[in-house]
């Protein structure tokens, strides 16, 4: 496997975050260790020790207010799926948590995990950048909030300070009868990396979208909002055209997004497969209502 | 847009190594208190065959299931079974324990005929007593073997089968490779989703010739077990190279099916039984996938007018062929 130097299992937020202000950037926060652990296996990564922070409990926390909920950012997958208050305010977020590897991983990989690792394909991320979600980071000297997408700067690469954790994502509740919805493509149906992700959010008063938000993920280093797909569908009427017309939009924006990757020929083809499925789901039935 | 199509696929193949003698041997030891003990070197993988061992042995000697004991593929005991390979253990490890069984059997009707005065002819072995003709006679098999022991008579058979087959004619190609063959046809019902070029399998009916299906349920699971790795051969599994360097050396990045993959399967046992067989059984294992990927492609093929014939069928080639196809009737239309 692997060696390190030091390794600590801090019960507090406030001792973890000493550790990692007195380690002068040699100790890295372990949160689930899906991506991490791997990773420093395959000596992908260097680290010399790690502060595992899977004996904070108080990072663990979903709380919901009336005017935001809190997901502590060790909260896993499987907690995020399972949460009553997230499915029924925020049916993408978990359907999103629901699309993650496995079981095993459900279990063991974290929110705060799938932003800080910044894979252009995170499940959560695409879901999180459309909820317009924002991150807590904490350190030592104090903490500050931050839009998640100003927090990813490409694939693997984030803003996040070496002192900083991120302790908690919030999120701003959707106005009742927003619908939400969130679709991965991937090689198969468990196990499998996102080839392509989607979530939409979609205020709908009389048959008639007020308010869209599109966020795509693996077309591009990290997950991104797409004003051009979110403009196609506000002030629209909900019918059947509006589907085919969002979905040749979708097409031109994977184009413009992958420019000449060798992926584009297939993503800006499956990219159309992938809205047909999800948009219909939202405009039809009541699923993903937000009650 | 998501088309249907459907396809089937058909084949037979040889139960056995090909052109080249593959014998199993077995030991079995009828004990005084009714307990069989079966030594066999096939080597159970997973597939059931110490199963399918015991329940030859129990089935020749007239006792129940839960009397047998299998000692398997322990080099140290048992004799040799040769490989666990080319779906040939029910046939031929299967044929070495009935004969093994059957002359440990002789020795113990030999000694009922003569304690019940019958001719050894009519009398035969089972739910754990003798038998003359087609009644019970009331006296357990367990009591005649421990009249044998004290007589000093071994109630012990071995057996061994080697299935009869020719070599190869190295000008013609010609011979008797195999001394039995499996039949199979699989209908594959799949659902292609022509902008995500995701192929999903919605229904499997496999129905395979087996000779005669000793452990059904077994068979059935051998039969699952197969169209779901036929369907990644068909979908999913891809070696990539690059500059002699396998990419994807892990079952990470080399996918196979998982659970949630697996479509609805009707397995359909097909019993013609197979003369040189024990109790006419033949094999299972590899025919269970050999048309799934073929029965996939054709499908694929029904559904989309396109015909593939690289394997796997990923969304990539798949959109990729649909564009191909488009462009090139396009072409047509103008030209």
């Amino acid at each position: 496997m692997f060696e390190l130097d030091a390794y600590y299992q801090p019960e507090s937020l406030a001792v973890a975050l000493e550790l990692l202000a007195k380690s002068d950037g040699k100790l890295r926060p372990l949160a689930g260790g899906t991506d991490l652990v791997p990773a420093l296996a395959k000596r992908k990564i260097h680290c010399p020790g790690l502060i595992d922070l899977s004996a904070v409990s108080e990072l663990r926390a979903i709380i919901a207010r009336e005017h935001e909920i809190q997901i502590g950012s060790m909260s896993t997958f499987a907690q995020i799926e399972e949460f009553l208050v997230i499915r029924n305010r925020f049916p993408l977020l978990s359907e999103a948590a629901a699309s993650v590897g496995s079981p095993q991983i459900r279990n063991t990989g974290t929110i705060g995990g799938n932003i800080a690792n910044a894979s252009p394909a995170a499940d959560m991320v695409t879901a999180l950048i459309a909820l317009e979600a924002e991150v807590r980071l904490d350190s030592s000297e104090g903490f500050r909030t931050v839009p998640l997408q100003n927090i990813l700067e490409g694939a693997g690469k984030t803003h996040i300070r070496p002192q900083e954790i991120i302790t908690n994502i919030l999120i701003r509740p959707l106005a009742p009868g927003s619908r939400s919805g969130y679709i991965k493509l991937g090689r198969r149906r468990a196990l499998a990396i996102a080839r392509l992700n989607l979530a939409v959010i979609l205020a709908v008063h009389e048959n008639k979208i007020s308010l869209a938000r599109v966020a795509l993920g693996a077309v591009g280093p990290n997950p991104c909002r797409s004003s051009a797909l979110e403009t196609t569908l506000e002030g629209q009427q909900i019918s059947s055209t509006l589907v085919d017309t969002f979905a040749s939009e979708a097409e031109k924006e994977v184009v413009r997004m992958l420019g000449s990757r060798p992926s584009v020929s297939y993503k800006q083809e499956a990219v159309k497969g992938i809205a047909r499925e999800l948009l219909p789901r939202l405009f039809s039935s009541t699923e993903g209502v937000v009650a | 847009m998501k088309k249907h199509g459907y396809g089937i696929g058909n084949m037979w193949y040889g139960v056995g190594n090909t052109a080249a003698p593959n014998p199993s041997g077995a030991f079995v030891d009828f004990l005084d208190d009714g307990t069989v003990i079966v030594l066999s070197g096939c080597a159970d993988i997973g597939q059931g065959s110490s199963t399918v061992l015991a329940q030859i042995a129990a089935e020749t000697l007239g006792v129940g299931l839960e009397n047998v004991a299998v000692i398997a593929a322990d080099t140290e005991v048992t004799p040799d079974a040769g490989a666990t390979s080319a779906s040939r253990q029910t046939y031929i490890s299967g044929n070495a324990v009935r004969f093994a069984a059957e002359k440990a059997r002789e020795q113990v009707i030999a000694q009922a005929a003569e304690r019940l005065n019958l001719p050894a002819d009519n009398v035969s072995l089972k739910d754990g007593q003798i038998w003359h003709q087609d009644e019970p006679t009331g006296t357990k098999i367990q009591d005649v073997i421990a009249q044998c022991r004290s007589k000093g008579i071994l109630t012990l058979g071995q057996g061994w089968f080697n299935p009869v087959t020719t070599k190869l004619d190295p000008l013609t190609g010609q011979g008797a490779p195999y001394a039995t063959y499996a039949f199979a046809t699989q209908v594959a019902e799949v659902e292609a989703d022509t902008e995500t070029g995701v192929i999903e399998v919605k229904r499997i009916v496999a129905a395979h010739d087996v000779g005669r299906a000793i452990n059904p349920q077994n068979v059935e699971g051998q039969i699952e077990g197969g169209c779901i790795m036929g369907m990644g051969y068909a979908l999913l599994e891809e070696v990539a190279v690059n500059q002699g360097r396998i990419e994807n050396p892990a079952l990470s990045t080399y996918l196979i099916p998982t659970a949630l993959d697996i479509p609805e399967m009707f397995p359909v046992i097909v019993e013609d039984e197979e003369p040189s067989g024990p109790y006419g059984a033949k094999g299972v294992g590899e025919p269970a996938l050999v048309p799934t990927a073929a029965a996939i492609a054709n499908a694929v093929a029904d559904a989309l007018g396109i015909r593939l014939y690289d394997l796997p069928l990923t969304p990539e080639k798949i959109v990729a062929a649909i564009r191909a196809a488009a462009e090139e009737s396009e072409l047509g239309l103008n030209g």
